[in-house]
């Protein structure tokens, strides 16, 4: 098959799709495949990054990916399934959830934030477990419908069972609930941790411990120069 | 109402002289300490401070043609920064708060940069990009603060240039005809492979790619397409995280701010990925993305209107590690000026 040929097969995929929404990473869109609704996932390149850097971020971030959901639907996490990869078009096409964002259902006070922080929590100690860590587990990245959860976006995942990169989805999670649910963070934030501790046990606790030593590598925080405070006060 | 802000946080000491009317800006006086060789010594800095403050004051009422009785408040930027320049400027904002009886309203660098910028850019509500040697922040309010969504897990991004550049003998100075070396360095540079792109969902990481740069130009590299790579990866990855903030928080604005928002490459990548998801996007003037004390005289007169009354004299406490994200701001969505 000769470039044109890649081109067209592509373009006849996504050519009645219409846009769901516009991310950081990527295009989503939605098209019909036997009256069978789906999403496609269009990784663009950057257009404010160099050409090559572009292309190579994103065709490296559509393998990863679809590896990764791969295992993570091989493993009954609940996510969407994947159909196909194109990694060289950046396209990933995966079934379509139709739900709400969590984001969207905490702030429009339809879930219970105590609630919704233990599922969500639980779902990253499942993705853990299986040598996985999401990257980027914002309370954007969950979809809810009919109730039930699904974590989603796995483009920033990495494999992984270093605590240490564990302990990065935990400070995410913490970080982006203190930035758009200030509100009632402490509650979303306590329960996510709960429901972490009820998937991984004894061993979430060492994860936790490492994510709150994460949130002192931030410039300028106070705890983090102990030594120094005497020096705070001219 | 007018106020003088006092900057001494790095290598500027700049006494700003603000109205809250029109023109806005009465006196901008900075001076700026220049090591002839190596990196910034904070006693040094100091020393250098201590000699000039008197006179950046006495200049800046010049300039502006007032009378130090005609000032309603002293700003000063208590932190964050290195102990020794912040005491410097505290100690002169202290003494002419007690002798005129004057408030003394303490203020964050942080906040200070990011009201700037949203007074010049007209920007109420906007994601912003914080970049300075020091600072690498992606912030936006939410619930009474600026809340940092993300920020580099080591080295600042001015630091990174700075240090690469001084490390492959390309500086001091570090700013040639208004570029830094490593850009002028960059220019005709290709993109190499192989060097790290660290994004870990809302952070950057800086210090694998400075060891790369190194460790590239010693295996006799080309270096001005080891200075394109790095600069590429370097703005990319802080514009893709601001990308990140944009699209998670469905925010309209986007403003730059920190000595590194004076840089033409990452304004004009800025732009770019603002238009990708319809944001609005304004360059701020190049002279006041650096240090400066009007940004502080500005955040000074936001936070007094706001009905801070500031602080004793003997309680303005320098603290080098003062997050931005520690400081409520009640005036907000106000924008400077208003």
């Amino acid at each position: 098959m000769v470039s044109e040929d890649f081109r067209r097969i592509v373009s006849r995929i996504t050519s009645r799709a219409r846009i769901l929404s516009v991310g950081a990473e990527s295009v989503l869109l939605v098209t019909k495949l036997d009256n069978y609704k789906i999403i496609l996932k269009f990784r663009k390149m950057k257009p404010y990054m160099d050409p090559e850097l572009a292309k190579s971020l994103a065709v490296l971030r559509t393998i990863k990916e679809s590896k990764i959901m791969t295992i993570i639907n091989k493993n009954g996490i609940p996510s969407p399934r994947i159909l196909f990869s194109l990694p060289n078009a950046g396209l990933i096409g995966m079934e379509y959830i139709e739900g709400h964002t969590l984001k969207e259902t905490l702030e429009q006070g339809l879930v219970d934030p105590r609630t919704a922080g233990r599922v969500a929590g639980e779902i990253i100690g499942r993705v853990h477990s299986i040598g996985i860590v999401h990257g980027d587990p914002t309370t954007s990245n969950y979809i809810i419908k009919n109730n039930n959860f699904y974590l989603i976006d796995y483009g920033l995942s990495e494999f992984s069972d270093k605590l240490e990169d564990r302990a990065v989805d935990i400070h995410l999670f913490r970080r982006a609930a203190l930035a758009t649910h200030a509100k009632y963070a402490d509650v979303l934030v306590e329960s996510f941790l709960d429901g972490y501790r009820a998937t991984l046990g004894d061993y979430a606790d060492k994860v936790i411990e490492r994510a709150s030593k994460l949130e002192l590598m931030g410039r300028y925080v106070a705890e983090r120069r102990t030594v120094w405070s005497r020096q705070n006060y001219s | 109402m007018v106020a003088l802000g006092i900057e001494s946080t790095a290598h500027t000491f700049g006494v700003g002289i603000v109205s809250d009317r029109k023109p806005y800006i009465l006196a901008d006086i900075r001076y700026k300490y220049t090591p002839s060789k190596g990196g910034i010594l904070p006693r040094e800095v100091a020393q250098y401070f201590s000699t000039i403050a008197g006179r950046a004051v006495r200049e800046a009422l010049g300039e502006a043609g007032l009378g130090i009785r005609d000032l309603s408040l002293i700003a000063v930027a208590l932190g964050p920064g290195m102990g020794p320049a912040l005491r410097i400027g505290a100690t002169v904002a202290r003494a002419l708060s007690a002798a005129y009886g004057l408030p003394l309203i303490p203020v964050n660098h942080g906040i200070a940069h990011i009201e700037i910028a949203r007074f010049f850019a007209g920007a109420r509500d906007p994601v912003i990009l914080y970049v300075s040697g020091g600072t690498t922040v992606i912030a936006t309010y939410s619930y009474g603060r600026y809340r940092i969504f993300g920020e580099t897990l080591d080295i600042a991004l001015g630091n990174l240039l700075d240090t690469f550049a001084r490390e492959a003998g390309l500086a001091p100075p570090y700013i040639v005809e208004g570029e830094h070396v490593v850009d002028l360095c960059a220019r005709g540079g290709r993109f190499l492979r192989d060097f790290p792109y660290t994004v870990k969902g809302q952070d950057v990481s800086y210090s694998g790619l400075l060891t790369k740069a190194l460790r590239s130009l010693a295996k006799g590299i080309d270096i001005h397409d080891v200075c394109y790579t790095l600069r590429e990866i370097a703005f990319s990855s802080a514009i893709e995280v601001t990308e990140r903030c944009l699209a998670h928080t469905r925010k309209n604005q986007v403003v730059l701010t920190g000595g590194v928002a004076a840089n033409s490459i990452l304004n004009d990548k800025a732009s770019r990925m603002s238009k990708l998801h319809h944001a609005k996007f304004k360059p701020i003037p190049r002279r006041y993305a650096g240090d400066n004390g009007v940004m502080i005289a500005m955040a000074g007169i936001l936070a007094f209107k706001s009905g801070l009354n500031g602080v004793k004299p003997e309680d303005a406490i320098i603290n080098q590690r003062w997050r931005l994200d520690r400081v409520d701001v009640p005036w907000f969505p106000r924008i400077f000026g208003e």
